[in-house]
């Protein structure tokens, strides 16, 4: 697991440093600024089921927080590299789930008020158990089923899409992560909403 | 940080559960689900017919639109036998004693009459037991229909494939949800459109994919990532995202050199 995080943090930093490069002139010129983000992520929409009569998932309360730079790579457009965390979300059982979003997307300010965003996040999604048995009815009685005791870790890559409307330091971003954009049978499309801070470096 | 802290109350909510104690799973990515062509199911009103047409809605509107999974259940049409104790063997549940339905690879679906495996006549619309393990492997699971009642047949067809991927939920390890929105749930709901969060997660978590880019899979097939916990769970599961991830990094900014070049 630890090895498997260390190499995310260099494939990350491998995928960064390479448009880096290219970037500015120097690194200190062209880091617009740092970014502080809250919001609630909504995942697989339309594609779980919410009750007993059909209905499917449209928004669902999922607090996250993260941060994030900027590097001009030319006027208007940006680099942005960015690291969300959905806060822990408790499943019940002793089974809680987290998720890590590293981020990077292109970002096109096309007004003052307005950027549009492409990028791609590597999705990692972990579930742990305390493990246990829990009796649960199994149609003629009831059986024990068993709570998983162990850490699971699934990693995704999305296809990111967004808009973003900029007023002074603030920002609220509608983003879409799409996974396996390529392979119909399993697409899906999860959004966040979220509201950030802009540390403006150069003003400050 | 009060306000933060209220992030992290339990939810009251109940979560998914496995079938075994071990957490038992197909090791491979992909299992194909069958139906044994000897079966009877006169009794449950169906047929050997309509039971592979159900087999693909079963999982394809189900198990198989999961991308944080990687296991792909496939349509594997008629399981060939002649062995009669699909029909009529006992399928033991309890530790200790000896199951009467034949081995299995991959999942096979049959109709039973045996009353043992239903008892009470009983509202008990199917039954599934992963009746081949090895070690943490699951190697075999049958799934068998009711056959000595017409309960079955008296459901409607999206609820007799929302069966049939219940059980399947069961071949490949899960147990119970008590969320009546998972698939998982112990009993048919009025209207079953797609899985659960409850399933999603069970899922994920039985059969974790490691790396998937963009649904392609393997296509640079190099480095997996390792759980410590459990190097088997890395069987078939693709890349690790160090050299798609590297290799996206190395397209953006060859690309970003040419568009710098031109502007």
């Amino acid at each position: 697991m630890k090895f498997g995080f260390i190499k995310l943090l260099l494939a990350f930093t491998v995928f960064m440093s390479l448009p880096l490069t290219h970037a500015a002139d120097s690194l200190t010129q062209s880091l617009k600024n740092i970014g502080f983000h809250g919001g609630s992520l909504t995942e697989f929409v339309g594609a779980t089921q919410v009750d007993a009569n059909g209905k499917t998932e449209t928004f669902h309360f999922n607090p996250m927080i993260g941060f994030s730079t900027e590097v001009e790579m030319v006027t208007d457009w940006h680099l942005i590299p960015e690291f969300n965390w959905v806060l822990p979300r408790d499943a019940g059982d002793g089974i809680s789930k987290n998720l890590f979003m590293i981020r990077g997307d292109v970002g096109w300010r096309y007004s003052d008020y307005w950027r549009l965003r492409m990028g791609t996040s590597i999705m990692v999604n972990n579930i742990r158990g305390s493990g246990g048995t829990k009796s649960m009815n199994n149609g003629s009685g009831s059986s024990d089923f068993y709570i998983p005791a162990e850490s699971k870790t699934a990693y995704n890559n999305t296809l990111d899409l967004g808009v973003e409307a900029l007023l002074d330091d603030f920002g609220f971003r509608f983003q879409t992560y799409i996974y396996s954009p390529l392979r119909s049978d399993r697409r899906q499309y999860s959004y966040s909403l979220t509201m950030s801070y802009y540390y403006d470096m150069e003003k400050k | 940080m009060k306000y933060l802290l209220l992030f992290f109350i339990p939810s009251l909510s109940f979560a998914f559960t496995l079938n075994n104690s071990i957490g038992a799973r197909y090791k491979k990515d992909k299992v194909s689900v069958r139906v044994a062509s000897n079966t009877n199911c006169t009794t449950a009103g169906t047929t050997i017919d309509e039971l592979e047409g159900f087999i693909q809605p079963a999982i394809k509107d189900f198990w198989n639109t999961v991308p944080t999974s990687r296991l792909i259940l496939e349509d594997g049409g008629t399981y060939e036998s002649s062995d009669n104790l699909f029909n009529t063997g006992e399928l033991c549940l309890n530790a200790g004693c000896a199951s009467a339905v034949p081995n299995v690879t991959d999942i096979v679906i049959a109709c039973n009459t045996n009353a043992t495996n239903f008892p009470g006549a009983s509202s008990l619309l199917a039954l599934t037991l992963p009746n081949v393990i090895s070690g943490k492997d699951i190697k075999g699971s049958v799934v068998l229909i009711n056959n000595t009642n017409g309960s079955f047949g008296a459901l409607t067809k999206n609820q007799k494939i929302a069966v049939l991927s219940h059980e399947i939920g069961h071949a490949i390890g899960l147990g119970h949800s008590e969320k009546k929105e998972a698939l998982m749930y112990y009993s048919v709901v009025p209207k079953r459109s797609a899985l659960g969060q409850d399933d999603v997660d069970g899922v994920s978590y039985l059969y974790p994919v490691q790396g998937d880019i963009y649904g392609l899979g393997c296509f640079l097939n190099t480095i997996a990532i390792v759980n410590k916990n459990d190097d088997s769970d890395n069987e078939g599961g693709g890349p690790g995202p160090f050299w798609p991830t590297a290799f996206l990094g190395l397209i953006l900014g060859l690309s970003l050199k040419k568009f710098k070049r031109s502007t």
